[in-house]
């Protein structure tokens, strides 16, 4: 060999050698790259400048396998070619062969069509250089390249599919987690709303959906799906304005609810629908699930995504699974809510009853206590005034000195005051001298008139004393923490009750405190006490037990008050509530405060009854609910 | 020589009242004799008719405590039934609470000449003259 053959052999051994080393980083770049995506926008650029090419493309198989078609820079691929032998590139993926094409007069590059194949053909890789050829080692390098680019992209393409399998999966798993996570949330709230807003939250912090809401068929309209529950300000935008959808095929939501079937709704694709809520600008896709219970539908389960196409048919079965438990959830959150409204219009017709009864009791009650009081007042002024008359008209007869005394000037102004305020005063003397002394002197009797002045008094403090009994419920409560075994030993105390009345006071220990008004809850023991203490009157055995201790219903403490007395029978057990009983005495006595007494305890959200039994004795059970501390 | 004085049984349980009563009686020239239970109230009629000094006219409240010392609505009405068994002539006036005048129209039918609706003693001294005068004494 001559030198200069030498030199360019040289150069040409130099040049594969290099071209290997630049295939082999290349490649190498190249397999690290896991998204297809990715690869097919890189690799372009990669190759052709580590390798100094001019043009580079690359083809990828069509899915008919009949057709490739080159990736152009945007991404998107480009017209397709048949793999046929009308072209360079079709040829060389049919012949699976390398196709050189030298520069001619037509273009001043060499192409070079390789085909990209691994396990079966994938598409080929488009090189052109400005050289005249390409020499046979450099096409064998390229091969190389082209060999590890298939791979590549047979380990994108798989991994893209396993990728997107795993991601079937996960999401799969996600939807089934995020249903039980949202079912563990919401199972243990009773409180309707509390409850559906927490649906809608969850739900879409556990799917991160866009928005979700629930709708519920309103139960007087039964044309109507009002929204109950909306997450996000768009929700509260959406329920301050008392939103609603007619249930018909109108709205995906009232479509839903008719049919009692999931239903969803994307703008791409076939049936695409139009998402024009203003409140909800990024919405692609939403789904609506019905809500049903048994046969009955209770409303629907709209959520929203900004993805688009976000749901899928299958989808469909993992987000109704959470859908029925939530309907189960509401259902009985409903009913308990409906319960809870019956017990209350219950409380209060009974409640209104026992005051409506005491009320109007009290009122005659109190009408009756006043009965005395004008006769009183009458005969009080009649005497007075004949007081003053009488010793006016003596003055009259009396001595001159005797009548510039002052207290006789002082009785002269008084009987003077008396003619003006009291016409026909002076009648009250008139004919008195005529008769007999015995059947005069209770006229002028101070005892007469001090005994009128004391029932009038003895008749006002009655009344008051009631105002004390009947304000009780009425008058503003203040809560506070209480302990109940030292209010009840301080009432029992302060009573000061006849010793011949043997007290049990009996307090389970660790007894938890309740909440309420003292004063209010001192009158009711008070009162209890009281009662207990009058019906065991004239009985030979008086004992009044006070017990206190956890009730057998969960997270409330009883108090029973139990005597000795002559018990309550049957037929009035119902009525001792409502009856404002025993209208003599100064106190009302028995019975009155018991309609207060039910009124204070309800207020404090507790229960009083009672059980007796004629010529034994009777309890009063009182519940309260125990302060959770 | 004077008219005998109108002989009064008056037999209410609460004594503020019964004791007003009696005065507003004594005042407008009744003799009054007063009972605060019907026992107490039978035994002083018993005694003025076997002193033969009848009583012209019973006033009788209707909720008292009975003759076992039970709280009764009815109670007044058993001392009716017994002063009119004795006394089928006596006239009677039963005191009544506001609401329950028809407790005081049974009393009616059971012999009572007439109700007084308790709350101001006023009228009651007009209605005792008025049944003494039409079939009393």
């Amino acid at each position: 060999m001559d030198v200069s053959t030498r030199a360019g052999s040289l150069e040409r051994t130099r040049q594969p050698a290099h071209l290997l080393e630049a295939v082999a980083r290349t490649g190498l770049r190249l397999t690290v790259i896991r998204s297809r995506r990715r690869l097919l926008a890189d690799c372009v650029d990669l190759i052709r400048s580590s390798l100094g090419l001019d043009s580079v493309i690359v083809y990828l198989l069509d899915d008919d396998k009949q057709r490739i078609a080159p990736q152009l820079a945007e991404g998107e691929p480009g017209e397709s070619v048949l793999i046929d032998d009308q072209s360079a590139v079709g040829r060389a993926v049919q012949q699976q062969t390398a196709i050189h094409t030298p520069a001619s007069a037509d273009s001043t590059r060499a192409e070079l069509a390789l085909p990209l194949t691994f396990e079966n053909p994938l598409g080929a890789l488009v090189l052109g250089a400005k050289q005249t050829t390409f020499a046979p080692d450099e096409i064998a390098a390229y091969q190389i390249l082209a060999d590890q680019l298939a791979i590549a992209l047979y380990n994108a393409q798989r991994y893209t599919r396993d990728a997107q399998v795993l991601a079937s999966a996960e999401r799969r798993a996600m939807l089934l987690e995020a249903a039980t996570q949202v079912g563990r949330d919401v199972t243990s709230i009773l409180e309707l709303d509390t409850l559906l807003e927490r649906i809608v939250d969850t739900i879409c912090l556990a799917y991160g959906f866009y928005y979700a809401a629930v709708f519920l068929v309103d139960t007087k309209m039964q044309r109507w799906a009002v929204l109950r529950a909306g997450y996000g300000k768009a929700g509260r935008k959406m329920l301050e304005s008392g939103h609603l959808l007619e249930i018909n095929d109108s709205s995906i939501v009232g479509w839903c609810i008719n049919h009692q079937q999931a239903r969803i709704a994307l703008d791409v694709g076939k049936d695409t629908v139009r998402f024009n809520n203003p409140l909800l600008p990024l919405t692609r896709s939403e789904m609506a699930l019905p809500l049903i219970v048994g046969h009955n539908v209770l409303g629907a389960l709209s959520v929203q995504s900004a993805q688009e196409a976000a749901f899928e048919e299958k989808d469909i079965n993992t987000l109704q699974v959470m859908a029925d438990q939530l309907a189960i959830v509401i259902n009985n959150a409903q009913l308990l809510s409906n319960l809870r409204e019956t017990h209350r219009e219950l409380l209060r017709t009974k409640t209104f009853e026992a005051i409506a009864t005491a009320t109007g009791e009290a009122i005659h009650w109190v009408g009756n206590k006043a009965a005395p009081i004008p006769a009183c007042v009458s005969r009080t002024r009649e005497d007075m005034a004949r007081l003053i008359y009488l010793a006016d008209a003596i003055l009259r007869r009396s001595p001159e000195e005797l009548r510039q005394h002052l207290f006789a000037q002082m009785i002269a102004d008084a009987a003077e005051t008396l003619d003006e305020k009291m016409p026909a005063g002076r009648e009250l003397i008139a004919g008195l001298e005529e008769r007999p002394f015995k059947s005069v002197r209770r006229l002028l009797s101070m005892e007469s008139i001090l005994e009128d002045l004391d029932i009038i008094n003895l008749s006002a403090q009655t009344i008051l004393n009631i105002k004390e009994d009947l304000i009780g419920p009425a008058r503003e409560s203040q809560r506070r923490r209480i302990h109940l075994d030292e209010l009840l030993k301080n009432v029992v105390t302060s009573m000061a009750i006849s010793p011949e009345v043997h007290i049990e006071q009996k307090y389970a220990p660790a007894l938890p405190n309740v909440a309420g008004d003292p004063r209010q809850l001192e009158n009711v023991f008070g009162n209890l006490f009281k009662n207990a203490v009058e019906a065991m009157a004239g009985r030979p055995k008086k004992r009044l037990a006070i017990e206190a201790a956890l009730s057998k219903t969960e997270g409330f403490v009883e108090v029973r008050v139990t005597d000795t007395g002559c018990g309550i029978p049957k037929s009035d057990l119902d009525r001792i509530w409502i009856s404002f009983y025993t209208t003599k005495g100064d106190r009302g006595g028995t019975g009155l405060g018991l309609s207060a007494c039910m009124q204070i305890v309800s207020q404090m959200e507790g229960k009083i009854e009672v059980e007796s039994q004629v010529n034994v004795g009777t309890t009063f059970i009182v519940s309260l609910p125990a302060l959770a501390e | 020589m004077a008219d005998k004085a109108i002989q009064v049984l008056l037999v209410d349980d609460e004594k503020p009242v019964l004791r007003s009563m009696e005065k507003t009686f004594l005042r407008a020239g009744f003799d009054v004799e007063t009972a605060a239970d019907i026992t107490e109230g039978l035994a002083l009629f018993n005694q003025a008719m076997k002193e033969q000094r009848p009583f012209d006219i019973a006033v009788l409240d209707l909720n008292m405590p009975n003759f076992d010392g039970v709280e009764s609505p009815d109670a007044g009405l058993d001392l009716l039934k017994k002063l009119i068994e004795v006394k089928p002539d006596l006239p009677v006036i039963v005191l009544t609470a506001f609401d329950t005048v028809s407790k005081a129209k049974a009393a009616i039918s059971a012999g009572a000449r007439d109700y007084f609706v308790k709350g101001r003693e006023e009228g009651l001294v007009e209605l005792v003259n008025k049944t003494l005068a039409t079939g009393g004494k």
